[in-house]
C-alpha cells in the first residue's frame, strides 16, 4: 500500500468530485445496470470474480466457503429491478426532478462484515453521487474489486467511485477528505463516529451506522413439533456461523420462551451438537486471532463458572438460565436464556435500544408484526424470521433509515 | 466449632506452606528461574484441589471444561483458570462475607462494573508484595525515600496498589517520604518540593507510581528536568485505562529519563492485579547491580508464582516465543482463587514473560462501553 497523503486525498476527492456533472446526466437505469453487471462479474468464477475469491479470505480472516456465501447472498440480491427500487419513485420513472443528489459523498467504511460495502457505496452510485470510499487498512479489499468492477461494467459510472485507505483515526488524511464532501456516512463505533461527527462542517449530512448487534427469539409457538424445532436449531446456527458472527446483525444471545417443547438448555446442546457442527463443516470458521481469544476465554469461563457451556472445535453455546445478557466476542460464541413470555423479552432487550440492529423471530409474519406493536423505543431494528438473520433485503431500511438517506436532498415543487 | 476448626486446619496448613515457600524461596537464589519449580506446582496443585471444594465457580468450571484439562491432578494445568472478569460479577472467595477483612477493587475504568478482590486477611499478600519487591526494586538498599504519585491507603482503600505503597512506606520508606498525590488529584508542588529536596540533599529516592500519573506530571513539567541523585530508581504500573494520553512502554522509559535524570535500567515496570496477591516486575535494575550485562526487558516471576501464556482454544500453556494468553497461577492467592485467567496477550521469553497487553486493535463486539454498563445493571435477573 503506497503512503496516502493528504494531496494524494484532496485530488481523488477533486477528479471524483469533477465526475458529478456527467453521473447526475446519466439515467439511473444505466447506473443499476453497471451496478448488477459488476455484482455479476464479482459473482463470476473467472476474471475478477476468480480474484475476490482468491485474496477475500485472506483479507477477511474468513474461510473461504464462508466468503462464498457471502458473496452470494448479498450480490445475487442487486437485480436491476431491485435497485431501481430503492430510488424515490419520482427519481426512478424520470420524471420532475423532486430531488438533488449530493454533490460528493464520502463513506467510512468499517472492516468487521466485507460485503457491507456494497450497498454503502451502490446507495450514492444510484443516487447520482460521486463516492470516495475511505477504507480500514486492514480491509479494503472488497471495495477496491467492488471500485474496479463498476469500472468493468460501464467506464463512465467507475469515474464517479475510488477508494483511499489509510488508518481510522488519522484525522489529518480524513479532515482532507471531509471538506470536499457535502455528504459523509460512517460506519464504526459510537467513539468513532461522535468524533467524525463533531469534526464536520454544519452544512454536511451525516449518515452514522453504528455498532450494534442481534438478538433471537424463540417464542412457544416455535417449537410445538419435532420438525420446527430441527429446522429452528439449523437457522439460528447459520445466523451465528454467519460472517463468524463479526457483523452488526449477528445474533449474541437466543431468547427462549419458557413451557414450549425445548428448553433453553436443550437448544444451547442441539446448537452446539447439531447446528454449529454442519456449519463448521459446510463453512468452516475462519482463524481465530489472538485478541479475541482472550475475549473468548473470558466469556467461556465465564459461562462455564456462571451456568453450563456446550463446547466444540470452534464454537461454544452457553446456557445461563435466565441470568443477564453478556456481550459475545463473535466467532461463533452465543448464550441461549430462557425468559418467561414475550413482555419479559422485551423488557429485557429494551437496555439495548438503538444498538439493536436485528431481532430475529422464530415466528410467522403475522406473529412478527404483532411483536412489532410492542417494541419499545427507541428500539427499531430490522426484524426478520430466523435463518436470514445475516442476509438484509437490498431494499430494506439501514439502522432506521431509508438507505437513500443523506444522498438525495428533496425538492419542494410548487 | 468443630467444623470451624476441620475447616480452618487444611487452610492454615496450606497458608504455612506457603509462607514457607515464599520465605525459603526469598533466601535462596532468586535468579535461577528453575528454582523449585517442581515443588511451587505441587504447591499450587495441592492448594486448587482444596480450592475445588470451597468455590463453586471453579467446581463449576472444572466440570464443564473437563475436556480441555488433563485428567492428571499432579499438575495446576489439571484445574482450569477464573476469568478475571467472573471478579466483576461473582464473589471469589472460600470463607465467608463474615471474615472479610479488607476488598479490593478494580478501577472500573475499562469495564464499567468493578471486580472485587475480597481478603479474609492479608499476612500472604504482604509476604509477596514485600518479598518481591525487596528482590526486584530495593535489593541494593533497606531503606530510602519513597515519592509516591498515587493515591495513599487512606485516600482509597479499596485500592490494592495503594495498600501496596503504603506498604511499602512501613518496609522500605522513610520518615520524609511523599505521597504526591490529594484528593484524586496530583500536587505538583509537593511533588516538586519533594524532587527538590532529593536532589540538594543528594538523597536517593524511589518514584513508584501509575503510568498516567506520570504523563500527567510530565505534561504539567513543561520544560522543568531533575537530576535525581545516583541510586534513584522508578516504579511504574499499570495501564492508561483513558485517564491519560498513551504512551509507548520505550517512549514512556524515554521520557521518564530526560525529565527525572534516572537510568533506563533503574525504571522498572511492575505488573500487578487486583485479582492476584502477588506482583512481577523487570529485572533491569538487578541486572545492572549484579549481572555483566542488562538482558532484554521482561517480567520476572515469583518463585512462588506461575506465569504461562496459554492457547485461547486448547487453554494449555504454548511454546516459548509463541504468544498466547497469560495465565497466571498465584500461591498467595489461597482465599480467592489460585488459577487466574487474564485477558492480556503474553511471550515467555528466557526466564520471565513479556506482556504485550490488550490488544487495542481487537474490534469492540457490537456496541459501546456505555450499553455493556446498561446491561451489567439494567439487565440482569437474580
Amino acid at each position: 500500500m503506497r503512503d496516502v497523503t493528504a494531496d494524494l486525498v484532496r485530488k481523488t476527492a477533486c477528479r471524483i468530485g469533477s465526475a458529478g456533472t456527467m453521473l447526475r446526466a446519466l439515467p439511473p437505469t444505466r447506473i443499476a445496470n453497471a451496478i448488477h453487471e459488476a455484482a455479476t462479474r464479482l459473482l463470476g468464477t473467472d476474471g475478477i470474480g476468480a480474484e475476490a475469491r482468491s485474496t477475500l479470505p485472506s483479507a477477511t480472516g474468513l474461510s473461504a466457503p464462508m466468503v462464498e456465501w457471502a458473496l452470494t447472498t448479498t450480490l445475487r440480491t442487486s437485480s436491476v429491478d431491485a435497485l431501481m427500487s430503492m430510488l424515490p419513485h419520482e427519481v426512478s420513472s424520470g420524471r420532475a426532478r423532486a430531488h438533488q443528489p449530493a454533490r460528493l459523498a464520502a463513506v467510512v467504511l468499517a472492516g468487521n462484515v466485507f460485503t457491507a460495502s456494497f450497498r454503502a457505496l451502490l446507495a450514492p452510485l444510484l443516487s447520482r453521487v460521486p463516492v470516495v470510499a475511505k477504507a480500514p487498512s486492514r480491509d479494503d479489499v472488497f471495495p477496491r474489486l467492488f471500485a474496479r468492477a463498476i469500472a468493468e461494467a460501464d467506464a463512465e459510472v467507475g469515474q464517479a467511485i475510488d477508494v483511499v485507505t489509510f488508518q481510522g483515526g488519522t484525522t489529518a488524511l480524513e479532515d482532507t477528505l471531509f471538506a470536499q464532501c457535502d455528504v459523509v456516512a460512517a460506519y464504526g463505533s459510537d467513539t468513532t463516529l461522535a468524533d467524525i461527527r463533531a469534526r464536520l462542517p454544519a452544512t454536511s449530512t451525516f449518515v452514522p451506522h453504528g455498532h450494534g448487534l442481534g438478538i433471537a427469539f424463540v417464542p412457544i409457538s416455535a417449537t410445538a413439533n419435532e420438525q420446527t424445532r430441527a429446522e429452528l436449531v439449523r437457522a439460528l446456527a447459520l445466523d451465528v456461523a454467519a460472517y463468524d458472527q463479526r457483523g452488526c446483525l449477528s445474533p449474541h444471545a437466543i431468547f427462549v420462551e419458557r413451557g414450549g417443547g425445548i428448553s433453553g438448555r436443550q437448544l444451547a446442546e442441539r446448537l452446539c451438537h447439531e447446528g454449529l457442527p454442519h456449519e463448521e463443516s459446510v463453512r468452516g470458521r475462519g482463524p481465530l486471532p489472538l485478541a479475541i481469544g482472550a475475549q473468548q476465554l473470558q466469556w467461556r469461563g465465564i459461562a462455564a463458572a456462571r451456568g453450563d457451556l456446550f463446547e466444540g472445535d470452534s464454537w461454544a453455546v452457553s446456557f445461563e438460565g435466565c441470568g443477564a445478557f453478556r456481550l459475545s466476542p463473535g466467532y461463533r460464541n452465543v448464550s441461549v436464556i430462557e425468559c418467561n413470555d414475550t413482555g419479559d423479552f422485551l423488557q429485557r432487550i429494551a437496555p439495548l435500544g438503538v444498538h439493536l440492529k436485528c431481532l430475529g423471530i422464530a415466528a410467522d409474519e403475522a406473529q412478527r408484526d404483532a411483536l412489532v406493536e410492542q417494541l419499545p423505543a427507541p428500539i427499531a431494528p430490522r426484524i426478520c424470521e430466523v435463518g436470514r438473520m445475516q442476509t438484509p433485503e437490498l431494499t430494506g431500511p439501514a439502522d432506521g433509515m431509508d438507505p437513500m438517506f443523506g444522498f438525495l436532498r428533496h425538492i419542494a415543487l410548487r | 466449632m468443630l467444623n470451624d476448626i476441620m475447616t480452618e486446619a487444611p487452610r492454615d496448613a496450606l497458608k504455612a506452606r506457603i509462607e514457607a515457600f515464599i520465605r525459603a524461596s526469598a533466601a535462596e537464589s532468586y535468579a535461577d528461574s528453575s528454582y523449585a519449580a517442581d515443588d511451587r506446582d505441587k504447591l499450587l496443585t495441592d492448594i486448587l484441589a482444596w480450592q475445588v471444594e470451597k468455590l463453586a465457580p471453579l467446581a463449576r468450571l472444572k466440570a464443564s471444561r473437563s475436556v480441555r484439562y488433563p485428567s492428571s491432578s499432579e499438575s495446576p494445568d489439571a484445574y482450569p483458570a477464573l476469568p478475571t472478569d467472573l471478579f466483576r460479577s461473582m464473589r471469589i472467595a472460600s470463607f465467608d462475607t463474615a471474615h472479610d477483612t479488607r476488598v479490593f477493587r478494580t478501577s472500573g475504568t475499562t469495564q464499567g462494573t468493578r471486580g472485587a478482590h475480597v481478603f479474609q486477611d492479608l499476612d500472604l499478600y504482604d509476604l509477596a508484595a514485600e518479598t518481591a519487591a525487596r528482590f526486584a526494586l530495593f535489593p541494593d538498599v533497606s531503606r530510602m525515600r519513597l515519592i509516591v504519585l498515587a493515591p495513599s491507603a487512606d485516600e482509597l482503600s479499596d485500592s490494592s496498589l495503594s495498600y501496596m505503597l503504603s506498604r511499602f512506606h512501613d518496609w522500605f520508606g522513610t520518615q520524609d517520604d511523599t505521597v504526591a498525590i490529594r484528593n484524586g488529584e496530583l500536587d505538583m508542588q509537593r511533588l516538586g518540593d519533594a524532587l527538590a529536596d532529593a536532589t540538594r540533599t543528594c538523597e536517593p529516592v524511589a518514584l513508584l507510581g501509575t503510568s498516567f500519573a506520570f504523563v500527567h506530571a510530565d505534561d504539567a513539567w513543561q520544560s522543568k528536568q531533575f537530576s535525581l541523585p545516583s541510586g534513584s530508581r522508578i516504579m511504574q504500573t499499570g495501564g492508561f485505562k483513558g485517564r491519560s494520553r498513551e504512551v509507548e512502554p520505550d517512549a514512556m522509559r524515554a521520557m521518564l529519563e530526560a525529565r527525572y535524570g534516572v537510568p533506563d535500567a533503574f525504571i522498572v515496570a511492575e505488573y500487578g492485579m487486583t485479582e492476584l496477591s502477588s506482583q512481577m516486575y523487570e529485572t533491569t535494575l538487578r541486572d545492572v547491580l549484579y549481572a555483566k550485562s542488562v538482558s532484554p526487558r521482561r517480567l520476572w516471576v515469583p518463585p512462588w508464582v506461575r506465569a504461562l501464556p496459554v492457547h485461547p482454544e486448547t487453554c494449555l500453556p504454548v511454546a516459548p516465543g509463541t504468544p498466547g494468553i497469560l495465565r497466571i497461577d498465584d500461591a498467595a492467592n489461597l482465599d480467592s482463587c489460585v488459577a487466574i485467567q487474564t485477558a492480556d496477550l503474553a511471550t515467555a521469553a528466557l526466564d520471565g514473560i513479556v506482556v504485550q497487553g490488550r490488544d487495542p486493535s481487537a474490534v469492540p463486539r457490537g456496541c459501546s462501553l456505555a450499553m455493556d454498563i446498561a446491561l451489567s445493571d439494567g439487565a440482569a435477573h437474580a
